[in-house]
């Protein structure tokens, strides 16, 4: 297949304007400022059926539509390149290598949705991307494609890149927005939605890096062509990072909806060691298991939804024989507690019951009730504030659906069957 | 607003557009249990205790944050419902320390509560539970962690009701904790206004003063008036065999004006009561010293004494009216002062212009489109009544505006503040008659033109309050203001706040005199302090009797001495803001005011109609507008109005010190300078701050001492506006 969003990134210097600008970069706005209406933007992307990579799987067009038709000024465009999910790192790629296509995409969308400013909210832990957005920031600017009348038309833009502080919570696009004024990162009560009401309870658009690359081959090539690639419900080139025990771990862009098994075994290689599968987590690090019978469904929001699980951000964490479940269980859940920003009780206080529950059967103290307990704590934990609490529980109570025995294997022992000695 | 129907457990229930489902339910009898929500903080969705189950949505929803839609179905009593409900509470318990037996709270805890009607009926936790062991410590707060469920309301109440924003939360998760910003309170800017207390549900927020001191469900309640401002703020006291163990004001609940709200006066004053400069017996002077006498001789010496000479009457403002009735009957009301003659003078600055001797009451800002406030320092003098002002925008959606010279705490949620020289007040505010009766008059200044295009065909409420009662100017600023909402389109208040708890019934019943022109032979003064009262002014020559609960610096000056109750050991009524507020005390002071006026003679007295004289003319400023002058303004701060803090223990603990706060311009770097007026001079240390405007000396102090009102000499009754000189101490 042809690479769309990974088109640049192995290019000499593909940060660099000169590059980019030589691959036919900033040629998208410049049609859409020139020869598109923002509506006509708009119905491009409605027409293409993008949906948000950012994990949701919101429709993109449908997000800027709620948030042209908001009266109020000035509007906020906000890129969400937090990227805080252990196994996930599909926007880095675009970030450091292609920040030309993010920059040309939330200029797109700022001006299909009549946004004055823009800030990209970027994760702590990357110093290299801040530097690389930074500079390319600048050199749009040098350029005349940020700041005021844009090519000469009526549109001005101006862009500021934001660092988080290290709260994977900052990444859900509320607790962005809170973190983003100055505040303790928690999300808000919604409605209101961040389109009505974001960034200084004026309207904000929040997006996606990885959603945000896809507009100017939108806008270049057309809704109806984009709308062509992979699933039908749900299509576009989709960027999956692969990691765990494959034999190439990296970040693939494939057609939405490519098998798991395919991911798993052509692109990336196949298990080290030509090991036996054991276990995938599909959507990264707060989506439920699938065994190695259930790894033909296709990579879509759809499709993995109908299989109990999701898409979320596309990291695909494969786990083998020797990998020991108990103990993956325990790593994940772990990871959620320490991110519970702790503002409401499911999520704070199931987080922590489940650790340590699922730390007692690791190290060999557990009851078989306990796996009862675990599942009406994960029920309860679904009635959380915002959506961490309310996926996190799923790596724990999908592996004890899906792998009761191992975990009666570590309680019966009373040891990691894992665990020489 | 066209009201709609939902149905709530199979009934019918109709709802307002804007309401939660909540709010529906409890206006319909049907009980959700809450943790998070409070009815006067904004709500948080961050306990999920209140899940319901609504038809056609696939998760529960929280009820305290759900919007009502029409034709919503929602179910709070289904299995599913009870289910997660005791999931979210057995959470809470897990790892909740459950010492009720030591905790304050107990037998009022909402966590006892609702654990007990709606959490699991046993406990599924295998886990050692996890303490919190951080304790933080103020001088009237305390926060013990442990028992905290982060409900957070703490934080609305403080952050958002009271624009304080001393609690947060620190850390996160499981490990996250309530903590004053800067670890401290005091450091952290708490006012001890209480309310944090007052909203937490559990035992976690403890007041200091009553920790293990009783339990909730023997202590007698009575509801009565606070009566160390004019706020007039309900509240409960709480007593054990006649002695008194804490108050509250139970926000949300309390059914005075201030809906519960206190200050740190209100909340922990309560302890002048027991204070150790009460006075024990009644005084005679011998001699040259004082000498203990029974009730029956103090009586005898009155008789003798006082009863049928020309009194000059000093009357402090927070007696009952019942307590004012019967001195005037008894001590007639020819020659009567009080600390409410500037108060009075703005009563008869609007009288000027209505007619009638009265402002109107507070509740008027509710029915009005924009609260215009004039004034310095209510946060100070009344503060609650700031409260209800902050809260009638951030709750009502009201406009504020406000008109001063000096910041206020009011200004962060002011739609428009502007600052001007107090001599240059009377002058704004007749830009705005001019500017809203002409659309095209411009005064020059964009900002008076913007406000006065914002009242133009508004329904305003004038508050008119705080340090500018007490300004040379106060009846023309009043009777400038009343005369602008006489002329606005729609009908527009005037309220003018009393600054302590009966200024009004002692404006109404008497014609006040100036101390200089009171006429009579003997003084009697009742709960007056002369210099914090009279500040500046001397006592008339001849024989003083001093009722007080307190042994004040005044006795020295007394020949009788006779103590009496406080405001918390009384029965009766005083003129608040919103009329007429009763005191009720459940237990009998040793000596009662009223019993000993019932024992001497009534006197004929004349009751004279107060004269009413219209006159539309407006006046000018008093004050010389030269551009070199410096004017000192001296402000009583909260904890030390109305000497609370020098009888009460508790708020003493609160107390601040005294310091000259000047722009760094006025200031230039000096530490401590001497202040001098035509009265006298003062050296304090100076604090610069940019927020103090140039040419303005504001001399903040916890208490009217003699070098103090010495300053002060011969400009009663005015505390501000007074022309100074600073002179640099070598
Ligand atoms: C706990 C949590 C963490 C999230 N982290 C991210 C993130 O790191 N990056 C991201 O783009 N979206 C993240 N999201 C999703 C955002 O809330 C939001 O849906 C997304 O940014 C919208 O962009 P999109 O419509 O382009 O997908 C997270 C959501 C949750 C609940
Ligand atoms: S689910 Fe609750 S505690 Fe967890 S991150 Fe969201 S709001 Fe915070
Ligand atoms: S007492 Fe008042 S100011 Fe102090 S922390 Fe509590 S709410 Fe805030
Ligand atoms: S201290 Fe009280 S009010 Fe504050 S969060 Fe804890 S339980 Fe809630
Ligand atoms: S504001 Fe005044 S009336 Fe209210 S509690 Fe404080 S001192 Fe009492
Ligand atoms: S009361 Fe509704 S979430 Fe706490």
């Amino acid at each position: 297949m042809e690479k769309l969003l990974l088109r640049n990134v192995d290019k000499e210097n593909s940060h660099t304007i000169e590059v980019y600008l030589r691959s036919g970069g900033y040629q998208a706005l410049r049609k859409a400022l020139k020869e598109m209406s923002p509506e006509d933007v708009i119905e491009e992307v409605k027409e293409s059926g993008l949906r948000g990579r950012g994990g949701a799987g919101f429709p993109t067009g449908l997000k800027w539509e709620f948030a042209a038709a908001d009266v109020k000024e000035p509007k906020f465009f906000v890129c969400n390149a937090d990227e805080g999910e252990p196994c996930t790192f599909k926007d880095r790629v675009i970030i450091e290598k292609d920040p030309h296509a993010l920059i040309e995409g939330m200029l797109i969308g700022a001006y299909a949705t009549g946004c004055r400013y823009g800030y990209i909210y970027l994760r702590g832990e990357y110093p290299i991307g801040k530097r690389i957005l930074e500079r390319a920031i600048a050199e749009a600017y040098e350029k005349g494609f940020l700041g005021e009348n844009i090519l000469g038309t009526d549109f001005s833009f101006d862009l500021y890149v934001h660092s988080g502080a290290g709260a994977y919570i900052c990444g859900e696009e509320t607790a962005l927005i809170d973190s983003l004024e100055g505040r303790r990162g928690e999300p808000r009560i919604k409605p209101p939605f961040p389109v009505n009401a974001g960034y200084l309870w004026q309207p904000t658009v929040v997006n996606n890096v990885e959603t945000l690359a896809n507009i100017p081959l939108i806008v270049e090539r057309g809704g109806k062509w984009y709308s062509g690639i992979g699933s039908p419900d749900c299509p576009g080139p989709k960027l999956y990072a692969v990691s765990g025990k494959v034999k190439k771990p990296g970040v693939y862009e494939l057609p939405m909806g490519t098998p798991l098994s395919e991911i798993i075994y052509e692109h990336a290689g196949g298990i080290v060691g030509d090991r036996k599968l054991k276990a995938v987590f599909p959507g990264g690090a707060s989506s439920s298991v699938l065994t190695p019978e259930e790894i033909d469904v296709p990579m879509d929001f759809p499709s993995l939804a109908k299989a109990g699980t999701m898409l979320g951000s596309g990291a695909v964490m494969v786990l083998d024989e020797t990998d020991c479940i108990v103990k993956t269980a325990l790593r994940l859940i772990e990871f959620f507690r320490h991110e519970s920003c702790g503002k409401c009780v499911p999520c704070r206080e199931g987080t922590d019951w489940l650790v340590r529950i699922v730390r007692r059967i690791e190290e060999g103290q557990g009851t078989e009730s306990d796996l009862d307990v675990i599942l009406s704590v994960s029920e309860t934990m679904e009635n959380s504030f915002c959506g961490l609490g309310m996926a996190a529980h799923n790596p724990v109570a999908s592996t004890v659906k899906k792998f009761r025995e191992e975990f009666l294997r570590h309680i019966k022992l009373g040891r990691c069957p894992f665990r020489s000695g | 607003m066209d009201s709609f129907r939902i149905v709530i457990d199979g009934k019918e229930c109709e709802a307002y557009p804007g309401e939660t489902v909540l709010q529906v339910a409890e206006r319909n009898g049907i009980i959700i249990p809450v943790f998070c929500y409070h009815k006067e903080l904004r709500p948080e969705g961050a306990c999920r205790v209140c899940l319901v189950e609504v038809e056609g949505a696939p998760r529960l929803a929280t009820a305290c944050t759900l919007k009502a839609m029409p034709n919503m179905v929602v179910r709070t009593n289904t299995e599913r419902v009870r289910k997660a409900r005791a999931g979210v509470i057995e959470l809470i318990l897990n790892n909740h320390t459950l010492e009720c037996p030591i905790c304050d709270k107990s037998g009022e805890c909402e966590l006892q509560m609702t654990g007990f009607r709606h959490g699991p009926k046993k406990s599924r936790y295998a886990e050692p539970r996890r303490e919190k062991d951080i304790v933080i410590k103020g001088p009237l707060i305390e926060i013990d962690n442990d028992r905290c469920i982060l409900c957070r309301r703490c934080i609305r109440m403080c952050g958002e009701n009271m624009g304080n924003r001393v609690l947060g939360i620190l850390k996160r998760g499981y490990q996250a904790y309530i903590s004053p910003f800067k670890g401290d309170f005091v450091e952290s800017g708490c006012e001890h206004c209480g309310s944090c207390i007052d909203v937490c549900p559990v035992g976690s927020l403890l007041d200091r003063a009553f920790k293990y001191k009783d339990r909730p469900w023997r202590m007698e309640k009575t509801w009565t008036t606070c009566t160390f401002c004019g706020s007039g703020c309900r509240l409960e006291v709480d007593t054990y065999h006649g002695r008194i163990k804490r108050v509250v004001g139970r926000i949300g609940v309390n059914s005075g004006h201030n809906r519960g709200y206190l200050c740190v006066r209100g909340k922990w004053g309560w302890d002048v009561v027991y204070s150790e400069r009460r006075l024990k017996k009644p005084l005679l002077r011998d001699g040259e010293g004082l000498r203990e006498i029974t009730l029956q001789e103090a009586l005898e010496v009155l008789k003798e004494r006082v009863c049928g000479k020309p009194v000059n009457l000093y009357v402090e403002s927070s007696l009952t009216n019942e307590e004012l009735e019967l001195l005037s009957a008894v001590f007639g009301r020819e020659n009567v002062t009080s600390d409410a003659y500037s108060f009075s003078q703005a009563l008869s600055g609007i009288s000027e212009i209505t007619g009638r001797f009265e402002a109107d009451k507070l509740s008027s800002i509710y029915s009005a489109d924009i609260v215009f406030v004039i004034g310095d320092f209510i946060e100070e003098v009344t503060p609650v009544v700031a409260t209800l002002l902050r809260l009638s925008v951030i709750q009502k959606g009201k406009r504020l505006i406000r008109l001063g010279t000096f910041p206020s705490k009011l200004d962060s949620v002011a739609f428009q503040t502007l600052l001007v020289k107090e001599e240059e007040l009377l002058d704004t505010l007749k830009h705005f008659i001019m500017g809203t009766l002409d659309a095209s008059y411009t005064s020059n200044n964009r900002d008076i033109d913007r406000v006065a295009k914002v009242l133009r065909n508004k329904k305003v409420a004038f508050v008119l309050g705080g340090m500018t009662l007490f300004s040379p100017d106060v009846k023309e600023v009043a009777k400038t203001v009343s005369y602008l909402a006489d002329r606005l389109v729609s009908k527009s208040s005037v309220v003018v706040v009393p600054p302590k708890a009966n200024a009004i019934g002692v404006a109404k019943l008497f014609d006040l005199k100036k101390p200089s022109e009171l006429e009579g032979e003997v003084n009697v003064l009742v709960n007056v302090e002369l210099d914090r009262d009279f500040p500046g002014t001397e006592l008339k020559k001849g024989f003083t009797v001093l009722f007080s609960p307190y042994y004040t610096p005044d006795v020295a000056l007394a020949d009788l001495i006779i103590p009496v109750e406080t405001g918390l050991e009384k029965n009766g009524t005083v003129e608040g803001l919103e009329g007429e507020l009763q005191l009720r005390s459940s237990f009998k002071p040793e000596y009662s005011l009223l019993e000993v006026l019932r024992a001497l003679p009534l006197r004929q007295v004349d009751i004279r109609r107060r004269e009413v004289v219209l006159n539309c003319e407006l006046g000018h400023t008093k004050l010389r507008k030269e551009p070199d002058q410096l004017y000192l303004s001296v402000l009583l701060g909260r904890t030390g109005w109305n000497s609370v803090s020098y009888y009460s223990e508790n708020v003493g603990k609160v107390a601040t010190g005294r310091v000259l706060l000047l722009n760094p311009e006025d200031g230039r770097g000096r530490e401590i300078v001497t202040l001098k007026t035509s009265g006298g001079e003062l050296t304090v240390p100076v604090e610069e701050k940019e927020e103090i405007p140039k040419g303005r000396a504001l001399l903040r102090i916890e208490r009217f001492t003699r070098d103090v009102s010495k300053l002060l000499k011969g400009y009663f009754p005015s505390v501000t506006g007074i022309p100074c000189k600073l002179l640099s101490e070598a």
